[in-house]
């Protein structure tokens, strides 16, 4: 990484973690590294260690909010306590609780109707509780108001979409420099690298209709990961995907894990569900079963 | 990262925002070009109503014994009074009675002497069948005179002064009549060079050069009459009454009301089918704008749910949108301004048969407008977006 990108990184990062000082945390310590992969070829994808949550305080939700112990047994990045959401007489989850700690790779299964999705805006603060808390990075969104669950969402949620939702009149670039301008400040060279490392190097000008499904994922990837967000949230990665774009996306997701990004992945795949260190059930809105990794690798491949 | 975000919406969707544009470009050229046809109009269409004729009359005050008449003089005071440009035409007219024959027929005839270049500026609403008189030898002779003496073009007639009163017509409207001099001239062998009709009383006269008017009636260096075409409205005329009034006491000024008034509301009018047609236009334009635009954030639902789920903040989406419509705006009105300019004197020409002059101060006035109306057209897509729920619009198919 050239000076320059190295200090724009670093920049970003200290104005990210400014704003979000600005708005609910204390100012943390950031510790940035990048993770080269041994396969020249291969994708690679910025790490970014983010702080753990005690480290953060919350000014939002006025109580300090204590980490139960995890499956993994690290602190947690994201927890929910009895979530339910309704939408009128239809219940889409009903008292779901769960942790994701921090660097985890988790995977959500469950058939469709199941509450998947649900789960997974809730947690992406594109939707909030009927009941119960949601706490991410210390911060409980049930208590914010949209305005604030958008700056959440924009400062540590990156979003992987199954149909990619790439802006159609911007091209590579632009569409991954949008999310920058959203966050703070768009940066081209950033931008770039960012696709250079998921291998869009040869597709920066394009626009998403000159792009396979496998390079708009990919675009989509590098997007979520521009703002060096603490949490990936992927519904269904692969799902538009054809078997060798799969095993590009699936390797990426698996680089990201092992920098140590935290991944909540919502999937219909068993592969991609073994991929993960632990495997969430979801059946009519609730938890079917919270496996330890071991176990749900090999439910997850049944 | 906003201008292009702008500048790429604006490019890539070319044909939608062409519906747009076009909308806020006709908006832009009517609000342009009726701008500067109205601000033209005033000067304009007084000019044209001039037509109708004269507008300010001026004889001579009743004098008791001695043949009432305005002198040679006094008509180049009074050509001087009028303000500079406003004086589209001072026409002299000396009248009286004359035998006319044709060599077989006579009959006693009311003549006018007048100067024949200043009469048609001031009356271009004469039908002449033949020419007009282009030397002291020829005359113009009413369309009822030349039916009764069985004239046409190019016949000779001759004018002998009568031994009767001379009627001063715009003095023996106020009850006038003024005798008729001593030293009559001698009778005047003429050519009939056209043939006039104006269906009112000139259509019983016979019409001459001054000059020899003045040596057939002998009344040398006199007129009985002045018509006046003044360019205004009823004040501008009051004033130039009054400025006559003052400076030639001998004289009475009448203004035509019923020209000047009727002057005053076809401006009126005009003015106010300026206004409306303004607003229609306006309205109609503003209308497919606002429906273009609401439109096209109907089809782009999912990109503002997408740019929400980013991270945009309503602002982020009011900045942009109002960006488009600024540009959209702004295209529509240098386009809009343009093609009003040419409207304008087309219309100019063809309508007025004169140049509309372009008028810098309709340019920002035709861009606040056309901003304006781009800014109302975004309103709706506005409130649209702000109500976007993302997790909604992302799941729509």
């Amino acid at each position: 990484m050239g000076l320059n990108t190295t200090c724009g990184c670093l920049n970003r990062l200290l104005k990210n973690e400014a704003l979000a000082a600005g708005a609910h945390w204390a100012a943390p310590s950031v510790v940035l590294s990048r993770a080269r992969s041994a396969a020249t070829s291969a994708p690679c994808v910025l790490a970014l260690r983010v702080p753990s949550a005690p480290q953060r305080r919350s000014v939002v939700s006025q109580q300090p909010v204590k980490s139960d112990p995890l499956p993994s047994g690290g602190a947690s990045l994201v927890r929910l306590e009895s979530v339910s959401r309704c939408y009128g007489p239809v219940s889409a989850l009903a008292e779901v609780s769960l942790a994701v700690a921090q660097g985890e790779f988790l995977s959500i299964m469950g058939a469709s109707g199941s509450g998947k999705t649900t789960l997974l805006n809730i947690i992406g603060c594109m939707d909030t509780a009927t009941e119960g808390r949601v706490i991410i990075d210390g911060v409980e969104t049930s208590i914010l108001s949209r305005k604030e669950l958008t700056r959440l969402r924009r400062e540590k949620i990156g979003l992987i979409f199954q149909q990619f939702h790439l802006v159609p009149h911007l091209t590579s670039l632009e569409n991954v420099m949008l999310a920058q301008y959203y966050h703070s400040l768009p940066d081209a060279d950033e931008a770039r690298l960012a696709l250079e490392r998921v291998g869009m190097r040869h597709r920066l000008d394009h626009l998403p209709r000159q792009l396979s499904g496998g390079e708009q994922q990919r675009v989509c990837i590098a997007r979520a990961l521009i703002n060096y967000p603490a949490l990936i949230l992927a519904d269904e990665p692969t799902g538009n995907l054809d078997e060798v774009n799969e095993k590009l996306v699936v390797d990426i997701l698996q680089d990201l894990h092992k920098d140590g990004h935290t991944l909540v992945v919502v999937t219909h795949d068993p592969e991609i569900g073994a991929l993960a260190e632990r495997c969430v059930r979801l059946e009519h809105g609730r938890v079917a079963a919270i496996p330890n990794s071991a176990s749900s690798r090999r439910s997850a491949r049944q | 990262m906003l201008f292009k975000l702008t500048l790429g919406s604006v490019r890539r969707r070319r044909s939608r925002l062409f519906i747009a544009l076009a909308a806020v470009t006709v908006g832009a050229a009517t609000v342009a070009a009726l701008s500067a046809i109205y601000l033209d109009l005033r000067a304009q269409m007084t000019r044209e109503l001039r037509s109708y004729g004269a507008n300010l009359i001026v004889v001579p005050a009743e004098s008791g014994s001695s043949p009432a008449a305005i002198s040679g003089q006094q008509l180049q005071v009074l050509r001087s009074l009028a303000p500079p440009g406003s004086l589209q035409g001072a026409v002299p007219y000396l009248h009286g009675l004359v035998d006319v024959s044709d060599g077989s027929r006579q009959a006693r005839t009311p003549v006018t002497g007048t100067i024949f270049a200043e009469a048609l500026k001031v009356n271009p609403y004469w039908k002449i069948a033949g020419r007009v008189p282009a030397a002291p030898g020829e005359v113009l002779v009413g369309t009822l005179v030349a039916r009764r003496l069985a004239l046409s073009p190019g016949n000779s007639l001759t004018l002998s002064p009568s031994s009767s009163a001379v009627v001063d017509q715009d003095a023996s409207t106020a009850g006038g009549e003024t005798p008729p001099p001593a030293d009559r001239g001698t009778p005047l062998e003429l050519q009939v060079s056209g043939v006039l009709s104006t269906g009112g009383a000139e259509d019983e006269r016979v019409f001459l050069d001054l000059s020899q008017a003045q040596t057939l009636l002998g009344r040398p260096d006199q007129v009985s009459s002045v018509h006046l075409s003044i360019l205004g409205q009823e004040p501008q005329l009051e004033e130039m009454a009054a400025r006559i009034q003052n400076r030639l006491p001998q004289l009475v000024t009448r203004p035509v009301t019923r020209v000047s008034q009727s002057e005053g509301r076809v401006l009126m009018r005009l003015s106010l089918l300026f206004y409306l047609v303004v607003g229609i236009v306006l309205v109609t334009s503003a209308l497919g704008v606002i429906i273009t635009m609401l439109n096209m954030a109907l089809e782009r639902r999912k990109e503002l749910g997408l740019k929400k789920a980013l991270g945009a903040e309503n602002r982020h989406l009011l900045a942009e949108l109002l960006g488009e419509a600024g540009l959209i705006g702004l295209m529509g009105s240098l386009l809009g301004i343009a093609a009003g300019f040419f409207l304008a004197r087309w219309i100019g020409w063809s309508v007025f048969d004169s140049s509309i002059s372009p008028r810098p101060a309709i340019v920002p006035v035709t861009i606040l407008v056309s901003l304006v109306m781009a800014g109302l057209a975004v309103l709706a897509p506005i409130r649209l977006a702000a109500r976007i729920d993302p997790a909604v619009t992302l799941k729509e198919e």
